[in-house]
C-alpha cells in the first residue's frame, strides 16, 4: 500500500519515527476492544507522523468508512472524494484526537460522516433511493455490531428503539441523509416547526435514555 | 428543561447537521462533538465496502502535494520579501522564481504526482485555493538555467503578460516572441521582444501552448515565421 512510494514522514517539527507507539491501556475511554485499541494506537502514531501507521489505519478502517460515506452520498465518485478528504484530514489532525473523549473509531467516523455530508450538500444529492428502512435499528441490535470498533452501539440501539416512530425516523434520516430541518420537513411533508418539536423531543428522550444506560453501566 | 439542557439539545441538532453550525464557542463545540461521537454508533450498522484499489495512493499524493504547497508558499513569501527589497523583477517573475529556486520541493511534487522529470521547468500545481494562473518560463534550449521570458495568463480575463529578462539577441538581430497554440501548428507572432513588462489582451492561451523566442533579422521576421527559435516554454497551470 504505502510501500514503495515516496510519501515522507512528517516534516521536522512534527517528525515521527517508524516505531509504532502502543496504546496506553490506562487511558480512559480508549475503547477496550481490540479493534479500537489498534485504531487508537495508529492515531497516536500518526500524530507523530508515522506513515506506516497511516497505511495500517487505512487498511483497517477504510471499508467501514467507505460504506458509511457511500450510504450518505449514494454516488461513488463523491464517496471516493469524501474518503480521500477524510484520510487527509486524519493525517493532518490526528494530534487532536484525545482518547479520553471517546473511542478512536468514533472519532474517525465523525470525520467521515461530516465530510460526506459536506460534499453532498456542496454537489447536490443523488436521486437514487433515499428511504431509511427499518434495517438500521435491527442491525444495531445485533450484538456483534457492538464489538465493532468500540462504539457503544447496543445502548444507542436500545435508546433509539425507545423513541416514537417519528423521533426515530427523523434522527436516522438526519444522520444518514444529512438533511437539514427544512429538508426533513419537505421530505416527510410536515411543517418545519413540527419537525423541530418532534426532533428535539426525540433528542431529549435519547439523551435521558443514554444517561440512564451510562449510570447502569457504572 | 433548564437552559443548559436546551443548549445541549441545540448541540445535538448541530451534530446531526439539521441546523447550521455557525460560530460556536469552545464550550458549544465541545458539546456538539460529544453528540457527534454518540451518533457515530449509528455507522456500525452500515456494511463495509472496499474502496477502489489505488485510492490510498491518491491520498498519499494529495497529502504530499498539500505539504509541498505549504513549503512553496513559505518560499514564495521569502522571495516576495526579497523582491520588495531588490525590486529587480516583476511580481510574476518572483512567484515563478519560488518554483524555480526550490528544486527539491519541485522534484517531490513531480514525483508524487507521477510526472516525468521536467526539462522545461513546466509544473502543474492545482491544489491551492488562491487565484489560478497559467504560467510559462521560456528558457534557453541549450541552457535551461537561462530564462528569457516569463509568461503569465489570467484565465478569467484572457490577459497575457510578458515579463522579459535581460537576455541579449545575437549581433545584428532582434528577438521576437511567438505563441504556438497547443504546441503545434503555425506560430503567431506576439511582436518583438519587449523592453519591459507588457500586457497583451484577449490572447486565447491555454495550458499546453508553447511560447518561443527566435532570433530574427533587424526589423523582425521577414516572412511571418520564426527563423531560429532559441528559447521555449510550455504554459502550465499554477494555483496559489
Amino acid at each position: 500500500m504505502a510501500d514503495g512510494r515516496s510519501f515522507p514522514d512528517r516534516a521536522p517539527g512534527r517528525a515521527g519515527s517508524d516505531t509504532e507507539r502502543l496504546p496506553r491501556s490506562d487511558r480512559a475511554g480508549a475503547g477496550g476492544g481490540g479493534v479500537d485499541a489498534a485504531i487508537t494506537a495508529h492515531l497516536l502514531a500518526i500524530a507523530g507522523g508515522n506513515r506506516r501507521s497511516f497505511a495500517a489505519l487505512y487498511e483497517k478502517a477504510s471499508p467501514k468508512l467507505f460504506g458509511l460515506i457511500l450510504r450518505i452520498t449514494r454516488d461513488r465518485g463523491t464517496a471516493e472524494d469524501a474518503l480521500q478528504d477524510t484520510f487527509v484530514h486524519i493525517w493532518q489532525n490526528a494530534g487532536r484526537f484525545d482518547p479520553a473523549r471517546g473511542p478512536a473509531m468514533a472519532w474517525i467516523t465523525v470525520i467521515a460522516r461530516n465530510r460526506a455530508v459536506d460534499l453532498v450538500r456542496k454537489r447536490g444529492r443523488s436521486t437514487a433511493g433515499s428511504e431509511v428502512g427499518p434495517e438500521p435499528l435491527d442491525a444495531m441490535a445485533d450484538p456483534s455490531a457492538a464489538a465493532d470498533g468500540g462504539l457503544d452501539v447496543l445502548a444507542l440501539a436500545r435508546c433509539l428503539g425507545q423513541l416514537d416512530d417519528r423521533g426515530q425516523e427523523l434522527v436516522l434520516l438526519a444522520y444518514f441523509e444529512g438533511w437539514t430541518r427544512e429538508e426533513l420537513a419537505q421530505r416527510i411533508d410536515a411543517p418545519v416547526n413540527s419537525v423541530k418539536t418532534w426532533l428535539r423531543r426525540g433528542l431529549i428522550a435519547l439523551r435521558a435514555c443514554l444517561e440512564g444506560e451510562n449510570d447502569g453501566a457504572r | 428543561m433548564g437552559r443548559a439542557d436546551e443548549r445541549d439539545i441545540d448541540a445535538a441538532e448541530r451534530a446531526l447537521g439539521v441546523v447550521p453550525r455557525g460560530r460556536e464557542s469552545a464550550r458549544e463545540a465541545e458539546a456538539r462533538e460529544a453528540w457527534e461521537m454518540r451518533f457515530a454508533g449509528l455507522a456500525a450498522v452500515i456494511p463495509p465496502v472496499a474502496p477502489p484499489p489505488g485510492l490510498f495512493g491518491t491520498i498519499e499524493t494529495k497529502i504530499q502535494l498539500d505539504e509541498t504547497v505549504v513549503e512553496l508558499q513559505a518560499e514564495r513569501r521569502r522571495r516576495r520579501a526579497w523582491r520588495r527589497a531588490s525590486g529587480v523583477l516583476g511580481a510574476v517573475a518572483a512567484v515563478l522564481l519560488a518554483f524555480v529556486l526550490v528544486p527539491g520541493a519541485l522534484d517531490r511534487v513531480r514525483q508524487a504526482a507521477g510526472l516525468a522529470p521536467a526539462d522545461d521547468g513546466a509544473l502543474t500545481l492545482a491544489t491551492g485555493d488562491g487565484p489560478v494562473r497559467y504560467v510559462a518560463l521560456v528558457r534557453h534550449d541549450d541552457d535551461p538555467t537561462l530564462t528569457g521570458l516569463v509568461v503569465q495568463v489570467d484565465p478569467d480575463t484572457g490577459e497575457l503578460t510578458l515579463v522579459p529578462t535581460r537576455v541579449a539577441p545575437p549581433e545584428n538581430s532582434v528577438f521576437e516572441v511567438w505563441h504556438l497554440p497547443g504546441g503545434e501548428g503555425t506560430p503567431r507572432s506576439l511582436g518583438l521582444f519587449p523592453e519591459g513588462k507588457i500586457t497583451v489582451e484577449a490572447v486565447m492561451a491555454q495550458p499546453g501552448d508553447t511560447f518561443s523566442i527566435s532570433a530574427e533579422p533587424l526589423g523582425g521576421s521577414p516572412d511571418g515565421y520564426p527563423s531560429e527559435p532559441l528559447f521555449h516554454g510550455t504554459l502550465t497551470l499554477a494555483s496559489f
